[in-house]
């Protein structure tokens, strides 16, 4: 044990401590601990149900019966292991909080929970809650959550026309509770469209007696078809900071060390006002004008021209504006109607707060009209309960001729303008193509072919070709003894040609001193020897010392004496002796050439 | 000298038997068949098309306009997975190809690669757009003729006596270009190894197990490294560096 290294020793004390942990576990009971954080809790407030089930940790979510007035949320389980001399104990806790909704004692009831197999049966638990003394609405009945925060839905009218305006106002009222992250509210509404919120208001307010915060959102709605419609009800949701009751009873359970150490909840909470009846009334058919076209409220229209003076061609803008109070964005605005006199463009339309504006560029077609026609804006008016109508122009103009010279000429499009409208681009992908390409085999690759490697092993070996010629080249222009062991045999297979031609043409003496000559220079050469150098005994010693037979030694013996002999002494010189002095010598030429390095 | 000849020999049958592949469609088949994909595709018979281009495949021949076309019909088919990785097969073989690298645009704007969380430098876009310049063949082919002009450079300077600067500077310049294009090629390869695209949008479990814990989203047409493949499942790395585990068919390689 001491000699083992860490790894061992650690992977043994982890078996022993497993065998310890595990063995025991089929041995343990069970038993349900079941908790409340506090049995009298305040109004506003949570407190914390805990359920114990020890002796197994595989359980799954237990699920609470129904709690009369009281809003349940699962907090999550949490694991306790533990080996004290070897006794394993373990046990899982599943944590509640309870949010009571109303003044007054509440039954938790009596639940059962499966574990292992077996049915544990908790016994019923009883919660007193009682009002949170921070003033609110407990004037001799009991309170409600709903009491302390509410929302108020308050429509600005409850009969009103198709399209008019009614300003809303949604009102959150807190009291005695915090909460924050307040969401803007929602209507179920059919029949109305809502416009935009406007930023919230907060302030106070008491209201019998009572001191209320109350944030307030301000929109306005539209209805879009008559009868009797249900707005709202009007939906928002915020968090609610209550207060954890119970819990640890120690120095630290007080509320300075609550604010630090968090003992505040943040609980999600959803709101409904209720909902309001609107009588929405159809318009009137008497004295309903031809252009209306649904604009309800109170409004002022203007129309301008400019400019008022122009050449013929040249466009005029025509603007007009609705100002006033009611469903902008639906009125249909008013503009020139197509005719003969005008070329019309499609207008464009601005609207900001109370103000609708349109742009409308019109060209006039030829030099004679003289005005730009009336134009009319017709609306009902709720408070008034008929219809108004506006009328504007017409308004005088000048169009004058264009001379010679002055026409706006456009290439390709002589006698008409033609104005240029911003292009819509749909986005697509290109179509497909027409030709294959080159339809190789699949996955093959250039690099993949035999002929691809056939190609760089022959560009290698030319390389290498040409820089071993170069090496060779400059070997033996820059090395003398090399250059010469390379000659030595050219020159002697050149003397042993012209010798053999010298036999043949029966010349003696020329023949010897041709022998001489090559086996002087061969010998020279081989052995990097000045010619006046070459003797038979300088020779001898470096043959014999390169273990050179003793017959081609005797063989070169005997050149140079014949060779001797027939230049100093004039000898016979038969055709014989040619033939066998040329073979002596070609034959040690010949060995020297295989065995001489 | 014998030798040599049996080098040679060694060599020519290395040669014959590398050139011989496994039996494919001819030519001609293969552009007929084309031809009658493309007319199914502009008569709007998708399906038919595809299952035309890719007999082409199966039948052992390719081409980058066979791939880009497949991709354009799985495309008309609403199946952005098969899109993806056509488009990638497709760039394979004609990378600069204007037409295809506009429908590559456009469709991986419309799927999501998640390769946002993951920031890449300067560097790494410069070299991966010029490695995406270039098919394997063609950067083998500028190695192999900047090696070559090298080799003839070298001879000539020796030949010729060239002074030593001018010979030097000109030696350095071109093994410059070859380290370059050697260093681009093996990490084109490293990359193009394991690149798969997702077929099927699909989640990712953190082990090879349905019942495991899922980490996330593979989304239809996004990239993905394969890493390793286990009985049925592969682990996988998303382009934002996410690893988890995804059944074998939700992905392709490309």
């Amino acid at each position: 044990m001491l000699f083992m290294n860490i790894r061992s020793r650690i992977f043994v004390i982890g078996l022993i401590f497993l065998c310890l942990a595990v063995s025991p576990v089929f041995a343990q009971d069970i038993s349900i601990d079941v908790e409340l954080t506090a049995k009298k809790v305040s109004l506003g407030s949570t407190l914390q149900l805990t359920v114990t089930v020890n002796g197994s940790n595989d359980i799954d979510q237990i699920q609470l019966p129904k709690i009369e007035e009281v809003d349940v949320q699962y907090l999550g389980p949490s694991t306790r292991v533990s080996i004290v001399n070897g006794q394993y104990s373990s046990s899982k806790t599943f944590t509640y909080s309870l949010l009571p909704r109303k003044e007054g004692q509440f039954q938790i009831p009596s639940f059962n929970i499966m574990v292992a197999g077996k049915s544990y049966i908790v016994d019923p638990l009883m919660i007193t809650v009682v009002s949170n003394n921070n003033g609110g609405p407990s004037q001799g009945r009991q309170t409600r959550l709903e009491d302390k925060i509410f929302l108020v839905l308050e429509p600005s009218k409850r009969e009103v026309y198709l399209n008019q305006r009614v300003d809303v106002k949604v009102r959150l009222f807190v009291t005695g509770l915090s909460a924050n992250d307040v969401q803007y509210p929602k209507f179920d509404n059919v029949g109305f469209s809502v416009g935009e919120y406007q930023q919230p208001k907060q302030y106070q307010q008491v209201v019998n007696g009572i001191r209320y915060g109350i944030v307030e959102f301000n929109t306005e709605v539209y209805p879009t078809r008559t009868g009797e419609l249900n707005l709202g009800p009007a939906r928002t949701s915020c968090n609610l900071l209550v207060e954890r009751t119970g819990g640890r009873n120690n120095m630290f359970d007080d509320d300075f060390f609550n604010s630090f150490f968090g003992r505040q909840e943040r609980r999600p909470i959803t709101l409904a006002s209720e909902a309001m009846t609107i009588n929405v009334l159809p318009f009137p058919e008497e004295g309903k004008p031809e252009d209306f076209s649904g604009a309800v409220g109170q409004f002022d229209f203007n129309v301008s021209v400019s400019p008022s003076g122009v050449k013929e061609g040249d466009p005029i803008t025509f603007r007009t504006t609705v100002l006033g109070k009611g469903n902008l964005t639906a009125i249909q605005m008013p503009s020139l109607s197509s005719g003969e006199d005008f070329k019309l463009y499609d207008p464009q339309v601005f609207e900001k707060g109370d103000i609708k504006k349109t742009e409308q560029v019109i060209i006039p077609r030829s030099e004679e009209i003289k005005e730009v026609p009336q134009i009319r804006f017709s609306y009902f008016d709720p408070e008034l309960r008929k219809y108004q109508t506006i009328k504007k122009g017409p308004f005088p103009i000048t169009v004058t001729k264009l001379e010679k010279g002055d026409e706006f000429k456009v290439i390709g499009l002589e006698g008409e303008i033609r104005m240029v409208e911003p292009e819509t681009l749909g986005e697509d992908i290109i179509f497909i193509k027409r030709k294959p390409g080159r339809l190789q085999g699949t996955g093959e690759a250039m690099y993949k072919r035999g002929s691809f490697y056939g190609v760089i092993c022959v560009c290698a070996a030319l390389w290498l070709a040409g820089f071993a010629y170069y090496k060779r080249t400059d070997r033996i222009r820059t090395d003398s003894v090399y250059a010469r062991r390379l000659q030595a045999p050219r020159q002697a297979k050149q003397g042993l040609a012209q010798a053999r031609k010298l036999i043949a043409a029966r010349k003696g003496e020329e023949f010897y001193d041709v022998v001489f000559k090559t086996i002087q220079q061969y010998l020279g050469n081989k052995l990097h020897l000045s010619s006046g150098a070459v003797t038979f005994e300088t020779v001898h010693s470096y043959l014999s010392e390169n273990n050179v037979e003793q017959k081609v030694i005797d063989d070169i013996k005997l050149t140079y004496e014949e060779c001797d002999m027939i230049r100093y002494a004039l000898a016979d010189i038969s055709e014989e002796n040619m033939n066998a002095s040329y073979q002596r010598l070609a034959q040690a030429i010949d060995h020297l050439e295989r065995f001489l390095k | 000298m014998r030798n040599l000849k049996f080098i040679l020999f060694l060599t020519m049958l290395f040669v014959f038997a590398a050139e011989q592949g496994f039996a494919q469609i001819t030519e001609k088949e293969a552009l007929s068949k084309f031809v009658s994909a493309g007319m199914d595709y502009k008569d709007g018979k998708y399906d038919e098309a595809i299952a035309k281009y890719n007999e082409i495949i199966e039948g052992g021949r390719e081409s980058g306009a066979v791939y880009y076309n497949l991709g354009n019909s799985y495309f008309r088919e609403v199946d952005m997975g098969k899109t993806v990785l056509n488009y990638e097969r497709a760039k394979r073989l004609i990378p600069r190809d204007s037409d295809l690298n506009f429908n590559s645009r456009y469709v991986s704007s419309r799927t999501d690669g998640y390769s946002n969380g993951k920031t890449t430098s300067f560097l790494d876009r410069a070299v991966r757009s010029c490695i995406e310049f270039y098919t394997i063949d063609e950067m083998v082919m500028v190695i192999l003729i900047t090696v070559f002009v090298l080799g003839v450079i070298v001879l000539l300077s020796l030949y010729l006596n060239w002074p030593r600067p001018l010979s030097q500077a000109m030696t350095v310049f071109l093994a410059l270009i070859a380290v370059v294009y050697t260093t681009g090629l093996v990490v084109k390869v490293q990359y193009a190894r394991n690149l798969a695209v997702v077929v099927t949008t699909a989640e990712s479990y953190f082990e090879p197990r349905t019942d495991s814990t899922v980490h996330f989203k593979l989304s239809e047409g996004a990239k993905a490294r394969v890493i390793r493949s286990e009985l049925g499942w592969v682990k996988v790395e998303r382009l934002d560096g996410k690893v988890g585990w995804v059944p074998l068919d939700v992905l392709e390689k490309i």
